[in-house]
């Protein structure tokens, strides 16, 4: 599969309390939250680590299979893309 | 409150992070309004790089919305250095501004840098009334040409109108030009003293009568022919354990001088930032942890009004009016009694039935003379 990297909306606030991710979005003022798993990704959304990289960290961390963790991550990515909150691309590149 | 930013709001509390800041980059400004606030004080303002370290300590303690307010925030040169700065510390920016000095390169740098909001303060929709509260000719054509220009560069722009004797009647064109503009409006009826102390604009308030017609508007009132809440006849209250509002929970406000203090409401000096580090003011300063003490149960008249239904009351408030932070705020109770009867109630604020008495008061605390 090839390589992945993930970089945040620039149009996004975010922090991260006892763990969780909260996100908005400025576009529509909405609010996201995300569970331990999900802020692991958001943090990594630095536009020059690869996902792969992100996978081995949530099986490292998480104790979770491989295979597991790439479709978990993937199901993941698909969905705050579609909210305008993740861009993904096919080479690393600095965050505006 | 949509549920998430409910969530939010009680984990703040619970957390004891300041979620939302206020900070005054200055107090300068290019309007003279009538009813205005703040107050210049012959002190330096913060530097750049004094601000920067602030923001640096803030978004430490957890802030995710930031307000860049003032005094005219445009008048600082170093804005895009701030707001930079901000964003790149992840916090959601939204400036008030009155819009005077918005250039197109000005918008489209505000968007490309993620700033959510631009509120501007408008006072009416004829140039005549605008300007006779700012003070300034030509001042109405000159803000709602920035409100374009940020608009057309995609910065949400909110027009904000305070509402006064000056203006009451015009709120229906302001609407009428932000639906024609494509933005936002919101109105505010309450008009509060300066931060010294100085009353003078309270005089400026609209009527109860006044009140009651903005109120009837459900445009403005969204619980305007919603059936009335139900309150106890006693008063009794079911949230005598619960924080009175954000104030030193979750709110904060920084003037341009460097004070903390629980909200731009507020004016309780709870330390500064030149002599001490944010967070040591935020979680130690024993006049916050004064504040922060205070729940429902403690307000000597408020804890036991079958009004509070309709009440939004602000301790700031209550400490501007009348120097006790434990008591009602006149003009909130003003703000209840009309709420009610617009609601069909016949219930009466608590302040409104007797006077407080010497062994119901609590002792004034805090002061702002």
């Amino acid at each position: 599969m090839p390589e992945q990297y993930l970089a945040r909306n620039s149009r996004t606030a975010w922090r991260v309390y006892d763990g969780e991710a909260v996100i908005l979005l400025a576009e529509d003022s909405t609010l996201n939250t995300l569970n331990a798993v999900g802020t692991l990704i958001w943090e990594g959304a630095d536009g020059k680590t690869p996902v792969s990289s992100l996978v081995g960290r949530i099986c490292t961390e998480f104790d979770v299979e491989p295979v597991q963790a790439e479709r978990d991550v993937t199901a993941f990515v698909d969905k705050l893309s579609q909210r305008g909150l993740l861009n993904v691309s096919a080479s690393p590149h600095e965050p505006r | 409150m949509p549920e998430l930013t409910e969530w939010l709001f009680e984990r703040s509390v619970a957390l004891r992070i300041p979620l939302s800041v206020h900070v005054d980059l200055t107090m300068r400004c290019n309007e003279r309004c009538i009813h205005c606030y703040r107050v210049i004080e012959q002190r330096p303002e913060l530097t750049t790089q004094e601000l920067k370290g602030l923001l640096d300590d803030v978004a430490r303690a957890g802030t995710l919305y930031l307000t860049f307010s003032g005094g005219e925030v445009f008048l600082r040169k170093d804005l895009f250095e701030l707001v930079e700065h901000a964003r790149r510390l992840h916090f959601d920016v939204r400036l008030k501004s009155n819009a005077l000095l918005v250039t197109p390169e000005k918008a489209a740098r505000l968007r490309t840098l993620g700033v959510r909001q631009v509120d501007i303060s408008i006072y009416s929709a004829d140039p005549a009334v605008h300007d006779r509260v700012t003070k300034i000719p030509g001042s109405l054509e000159r803000s709602l040409q920035g409100a374009v220009m940020l608009r057309d560069a995609g910065v949400t722009v909110k027009l904000n109108c305070p509402l006064m004797k000056q203006n009451v009647g015009q709120y229906k064109d302001i609407r009428a030009l932000a639906e024609r503009l494509g933005i936002l409006c919101g109105f505010d009826p309450m008009i509060t003293a300066k931060n010294d102390g100085d009353r003078s604009p309270i005089a400026l308030r609209i009527s109860p009568k006044e009140l009651r017609t903005v109120l009837q508007d459900p445009t403005l009132n969204p619980s305007c022919g919603t059936p009335a809440a139900a309150s106890a006849p006693d008063g009794a209250r079911s949230d005598l354990d619960e924080v009175p509002c954000g104030a030193g929970h979750n709110a904060c406000y920084i003037s341009a001088y460097g004070d903390v203090m629980p909200c731009v409401a507020m004016p309780i000096a709870c330390g500064n930032v030149r002599d001490e580090p944010f967070a040591e003011i935020w979680h130690r300063s024993p006049e916050m942890l004064r504040v922060r003490a205070i729940r429902i149960r403690d307000l000597h008249t408020c804890s036991s009004c079958a009004a509070s239904p309709f009440c939004s009351r602000c301790p700031g408030q209550a400490l501007v009016e009348t120097g006790d932070l434990y008591g009602p705020s006149p003009a909130n109770c003003e703000h209840a009694l009309a709420r009610a009867q617009v609601a069909g109630s016949a219930v009466i604020p608590a302040s409104m039935l007797r006077a407080p008495t010497a062994s119901t008061r609590r002792p004034v605390e805090h002061s702002i003379d």
